[in-house]
């Protein structure tokens, strides 16, 4: 659904060249909120499912979106998920990983793609805009999980 | 559990980096096809429901606003119809002129209609999918085209979607010249950073070549996949060599790339 409505509004919504990327976000809150198995497979499928309706070849996400997923997943417990600021650095965090990941690749192909102050900068902002709907995103998951089921409170002992 | 984790996590990236730099275009191709006839119904359910808004939009918009187009369209019309007129007067003296000095008559050109369904969702690459696919006879490398001018080519096709490489990016090249002067090159689009405008380049033009700055580009035909004739955009500038070895500029193409909505395949 993700990929289908960022596919969509790329035609409408569209900052300067730097389109909406919902998958930063996702991965992020599987990160936080699922196992180090689900973080893995949702890195995986996001990355796939990014790379499906682009130019991009085959499988170009999966490294970025694998390693920030895994890092991130590594430090879940000590990490506050429901803040606001936690959610917006690391999607912010794992969209830098993937537009850098990108500019590499690009650099050894035919057609590299040079650091310019321009560049810079939209890859700033396509980082914001992974920031930015990342807290929204969380809430509209959150509804859908709670809705499916409630999770058993854990007693923890400190 | 802790060394599991990330021989799994270092398997999968390494697969990950073998299906990008070892994987054929074929079968990754076919994959991404595959995905996107998929995806095809949530691609048009996004159009539909965008279209929706647009249509209540221009519902709620003033009589002023209405009337004032109402008045715009009215002298485009009777523009277009003069237009028209003097097109078919041309045609009838071209077709005149062909008879006599015995030319093959040239084969129709085959056209389909197609909606824009998407975009590419990465921010670095230019392509959009339309809602014509094999079924309407859309195959790859077939030339796309709106009245004012090229867009791109067909890169894939499954039987109701298609894949558009756009000419402002990187990895589109088009065999063009200049209109006035005849002068050929190769125009190709350009990486863009924030707030860049879709344009591209044309590269390639014989260093002693005498163009000025607004002539139009159009299609050469070389390369067989870019009919000859279509109007791809008009040079931003006057041409300058760079390299020394030959001149390139920008070009502005004549397509508005960023609001596409309808196109036309071109599909002989």
């Amino acid at each position: 659904m993700a990929m289908g409505f960022q596919c969509s509004i790329g035609g409408v919504f569209n900052a300067g060249g730097a389109k909406l990327d919902l998958m930063p976000a996702i991965v992020l809150y599987a990160a936080l909120t699922g196992s180090w198995q689900q973080t893995m497979g949702t890195a995986v499928v996001a990355a796939l499912l990014l790379d499906t309706p682009s130019f991009a070849l085959l499988g170009l996400s999966v490294p970025p979106f694998l390693v920030m997923g895994l890092a991130i997943s590594h430090f879940q417990k000590v990490l506050y998920r429901d803040h606001a600021i936690v959610q917006c650095g690391f999607a912010a965090a794992i969209s830098l990983a993937n537009s850098l990941w990108t500019w590499l690749v690009l650099q050894l192909t035919a057609s590299p793609l040079p650091m310019t102050i321009g560049v810079v900068a939209k890859i700033l902002v396509i980082a914001a805009l992974a920031a930015a709907v990342a807290p929204p995103l969380f809430w509209a998951l959150d509804l859908m999980r709670r809705w499916r089921r409630y999770d058993p409170v854990e007693a923890e002992t400190f | 559990m802790l060394q599991r984790r990330y021989l799994v996590a270092l398997g999968l990236i390494i697969l990950s980096l073998l299906l990008y730099f070892a994987m054929p275009a074929g079968p990754s191709l076919t994959l991404k096809m595959f995905a996107t006839r998929i995806f095809s119904p949530v691609l048009r359910l996004g159009t539909a429901l965008r279209a929706s808004w647009d249509g209540a939009r221009h519902e709620l918009q003033s009589r002023g606003v209405m009337l004032e187009e109402n008045r715009q369209l009215r002298e485009k019309l009777a523009l277009q119809m003069q237009e028209g007129l003097r097109a078919q007067e041309l045609e009838d003296e071209n077709r005149r002129l062909r008879e006599m000095v015995g030319f093959r008559k040239a084969s129709p050109t085959r056209l389909c209609a197609a909606r824009v369904i998407g975009r590419d969702t990465s921010s670095w690459w230019k392509t959009v999918f339309i809602d014509a696919g094999s079924d309407q006879g859309v195959q790859p490398n077939r030339a796309v085209i709106t009245p004012a001018g090229l867009v791109g080519k067909t890169v894939s096709a499954t039987r109701t979607s298609a894949c558009v490489l756009l000419i402002v990016d990187p990895n589109c090249k088009v065999a063009a010249l200049v209109e006035n002067t005849r002068d050929p090159g190769i125009v190709e689009g350009a990486f863009t950073g924030l707030g860049g405008d879709a344009v591209c380049r044309l590269d390639f033009i014989n260093r002693d070549a005498k163009i000025a700055g607004g002539s139009t580009v159009i299609t050469s035909g070389l390369g067989g996949v870019f009919p000859k004739g279509i109007r791809v955009g008009s040079l931003e500038q006057a041409p300058v060599s760079e390299s020394g070895l030959y001149k390139s500029a920008r070009v502005r193409p004549s397509a508005d790339m960023e609001r596409l909505e309808e196109v036309f395949v071109i599909l002989n």
